[in-house]
């Protein structure tokens, strides 16, 4: 089944589509889709009234939101199953929570994209804004598991707190990035903002360039690391195409935070700036 | 039946279920990978007095490794669950864990796992870290090139062992030649291993011996040296016996390598190709030769 949900590009309201997921879209008919509940600037509304429903029997199971998506907030909130594709701009706190399925963003993402993930994968074809895949406010732990693919470049504090799982920038990533990681692994194809790994426990770091280590992270030399030729072929599968020269050069290896537990570790290819 | 004037015995191999693990290594270069898998397959030949059997399933592409390296998988198999994850721990720990540049990845997906990874990790004297991708758990055990990187986890299926058949010819080197090109065709076929050095085992046994605490014992009747002595299997003309002996994943896979073996041992100087079994009572699969050769 496929599910179309066309938003009209009048007025700027937000649209928290936190309850519209594939789980509660897919077996429902057309009209009980539209009867589904939205909140639109704190007022709870039905879906049929923010955006034309168009449902096919043809093809495999798909959610698709159309038209003027930058509006729309927390899309694939806590969702479990299934396929989503934003076809523009995807608004702030896009999979958040999500536990399983895919998220596929045309366009850029606003902040917050994959906050607080614990499986799935979430693709964003542009740039990302900032805190993607970090933790919620509040709260320890960042990312605990899933996948986000960012085609483009993310913000500040970028798997801030992350305590398992994958980030793949292909451009530059901001400041603070990867602060408080805990465990996982951040590819950044482009170069790190300032502060990265900051508060870093475990977990690993890898950057084409990076604007500056830390004091106290200490040089442990080049680095033949199996897991990343795992990992680089992990995401050939996905159709990542991480920097040729990564595959034929060897990155030098910095680990941190000493302030914390400093099993952390960074892996930079190009000497840092 | 006869194929290519070589008599094919109208017997069957009898064969047993066996537990069985599959090693995907990698390394540098394919020498290294190779080096790797024998030292992990080795002293593997007999379930009697090895308590596995091991033998290298084939060569893989980078492509087709977990890590993008050249690879080698190996087959492993032994008679309990406890046994095999024994062997797994000793062999990957002891033989390539220390290889140069290597690496061990669980190359069986079935439902039962043991943690071999996830015990050979305390190498690492608390240095070791682990790795997650999906659902895989890898890890990482500091070594002085690098780091050993193994999978915490290695499925153990259900495989066939014992397949066998027995080649008589009438010269040694020209039947050596026989052999070895029978174990080539059980190595072309996925799945399979011949366990023996080389595929070959010269000595075929029997179970049980004269001596009460020897659990098996030359089969007299192969013998050469012996015809005169005992009721020999041997036609007058017979001059030596090899045995290459199968393991595979399934019976299917132990039948398709038993038959490529069978069509290429029949060649010039071999007179017959028999099987060996203990009359049916002690495996339950009974891989008839005419029926390996009729039904594939």
């Amino acid at each position: 089944m496929r599910v179309c949900l066309d938003f009209p590009a009048v007025g700027s309201s937000q649209v928290d589509l936190s309850g519209i997921l594939p789980e509660t879209v897919f077996g429902r008919t057309k009209a009980e889709i539209e009867r589904l509940p939205v909140v639109v600037s704190g007022r709870q509304v039905r879906l049929g009234d923010v955006c034309r429903v168009r449902c096919s029997s043809k093809g495999q199971d798909r959610l698709s939101l159309r038209g003027e998506t930058s509006n729309l907030e927390r899309v694939g909130t806590c969702m479990g199953v299934g396929t989503m594709v934003v076809e523009g701009d995807a608004g702030y706190g896009t999979g958040e929570e999500m536990n399983g399925g895919t998220i596929e963003i045309l366009g850029n993402a606003a902040d917050c994209l994959g906050l607080a993930l614990h499986g799935g994968q979430i693709r964003a074809a542009g740039n990302v804004g900032d805190w993607c895949g970090a933790n919620s406010p509040g709260e320890k732990d960042g990312m605990t598991g899933g996948v986000i693919l960012i085609g483009g470049n993310a913000g500040r504090e970028a798997g801030a707190g992350m305590r398992r799982g994958l980030i793949y920038a292909a451009g530059d990533v901001g400041e603070f990035c990867a602060a408080r990681m805990n465990a996982g692994t951040f590819l950044c194809a482009g170069r790190l903002g300032k502060y990265a790994g900051i508060g870093m426990k475990r977990g690993s770091l890898v950057a084409g360039k990076i604007s500056g280590m830390l004091p106290g992270f200490q040089s442990a030399g080049e680095a033949d690391t199996e897991w990343l030729k795992i990992c680089l072929v992990m995401l050939g599968k996905i159709n990542v195409h991480v920097p040729e020269e990564w595959s034929r050069m060897t990155p030098k290896r910095y680990t941190g935070d000493p302030l914390e537990m400093g099993k952390g570790e960074i892996l930079v290819y190009d000497e840092f700036e | 039946m006869q194929i290519k004037g070589v008599l094919i015995e109208d017997t069957f191999a009898e064969a047993f279920p066996m537990w069985v693990s599959r090693l995907v290594i990698t390394a540098d270069t394919p020498r290294l990978a190779l080096q790797a898998a024998e030292a992990a397959a080795g002293l593997a030949f007999s379930i009697i007095g090895c308590a596995c059997e091991s033998g290298l399933e084939g060569a893989l592409p980078p492509d087709q490794t977990p890590d993008g390296r050249p690879g080698q998988a190996v087959l492993l198999f032994s008679h309990s669950p406890e046994k095999l994850e024994e062997h797994l721990f000793l062999r990957i720990g002891q033989a390539i864990l220390p290889s140069a540049t290597s690496a061990c990845f669980n190359g069986l997906q079935v439902e039962k796992f043991v943690k071999v990874g996830g015990r050979l990790r305390y190498f690492g004297d608390g240095f070791q870290a682990s790795k997650k991708f999906g659902d895989q758990r890898y890890w990482r055990i500091p070594v002085a090139d690098g780091e050993f990187v193994v999978e915490e986890s290695f499925g153990l299926g259900l495989g066939v062992g014992g397949g066998n058949l027995i080649i008589i010819g009438r010269e040694r080197s020209v039947l050596l030649g026989a052999a070895e090109s029978a174990v080539q065709a059980v190595r072309s076929v996925p799945g399979a291993i011949a366990p023996f050095p080389g595929g070959i085992c010269r000595s075929p046994s029997k179970p049980g011996s004269q001596y009460k605490n020897v659990r098996a014992s030359t089969n007299e009747v192969y013998c050469p040296t012996l015809r005169s002595r005992v009721a020999t299997q041997l036609s007058p003309d017979a001059l030596a016996v090899y045995e290459v002996v199968i393991d595979g994943l399934s019976e299917e896979v132990v039948k398709k390598a038993m038959r490529a073996a069978l069509l290429t041992a029949c060649q010039p100087g071999v007179i017959r190709i028999t099987a060996g079994n203990y009359g049916g009572k002690w495996g339950p699969f009974h891989l008839y030769l005419h029926k390996i050769l009729e039904e594939t």
